[in-house]
């Protein structure tokens, strides 16, 4: 007796481009999960730069098949991409402007040290270098 | 803070250099005390009435997260004779020199050859 023939799911175009635009744009978080774990503190331009190339993979995706999956694929990749930028850009320090000058004396202040006493540019001299390090707080 | 955790868990390394580190932010003296305690090798300064941060043009306006104004993460080296070396302003909040990026700097720009060429 002749059995049926088993049914061959239809390729799906493209299918591949969407995994791998998703993957994409995951590893970028995750390469920045690690970058913080171990402390570097390097501006993590590949994180939105490779959820943009997952952006690109998704819309190629959908290009060759138009599924719901794909399109909510390419809605989630853009909100990570534009939610990234936003960060990187968001965070952006002015560049200096300000009256110090390399080669010149640092300018004249007076200001506490954490137990209170006085600390001003005389505490500077001496024969060891100095490096101040301005930070934006404990929070 | 991780930047600062950095600098303590180095402070040997700076030592070596024959260099101090100070800390610098707008809090009051109580946050700085707390600081000081966290980080009992560096020299954390109270910069509340903003004396210093004036002096050298690091304040970055309203960009604490209540609004308030607050130092842009800058980095100075300065001599013993209390002239400035070099100076380095992070392009993102998010971004900070590594102790090792520091201390090259501190290398380079303290050198008798830099001393010679900024003469």
């Amino acid at each position: 007796m002749a059995t049926a023939p088993t049914p061959v799911t239809p390729p799906r175009p493209g299918r591949q481009y969407l995994i791998l635009g998703l993957g994409v744009a995951l590893l970028g978080l995750i390469a920045y999960v690690v970058q913080i774990s171990s402390q570097r503190l390097s501006t993590p331009w590949y994180m939105p730069i490779a959820a943009t190339l997952g952006v690109l993979l998704v819309i190629l995706s959908l290009w060759n098949a138009r599924t719901i999956w794909r399109l909510l694929g390419l809605l989630l990749v853009l909100l990570v991409a534009g939610a990234e930028w936003t960060f990187l850009l968001g965070t952006h320090v002015p560049a200096y402007t300000g009256p110090v000058v390399t080669g010149k004396p640092f300018p004249a202040f007076a200001t506490t040290r954490a137990d209170g006493s006085a600390f001003t540019q005389h505490d500077l001299e001496g024969d060891r270098t100095n490096v101040l390090v301005f930070f934006r707080g404990r929070w | 803070m991780i930047e600062l955790g950095q600098l303590e868990r180095r402070h040997q390394d700076f030592e070596k250099h024959n260099t101090r580190v100070f800390v610098v932010s707008v809090e009051g003296l109580d946050d700085a005390q707390k600081t000081q305690g966290d980080f009992p090798h560096l020299v954390v300064i109270s910069d509340h009435g903003h004396g210093l941060t004036n002096a050298a043009g690091t304040m970055h306006a309203r960009a604490a997260p209540d609004g308030t104004d607050i130092d842009a993460p800058t980095t100075i080296v300065v001599d013993g004779h209390g002239t400035v070396r070099w100076l380095y302003r992070s392009p993102q909040v998010i971004t900070r020199l590594s102790p090792d990026e520091l201390l090259a700097a501190i290398d380079q720009h303290t050198s008798s050859k830099s001393e010679d060429t900024i003469r």
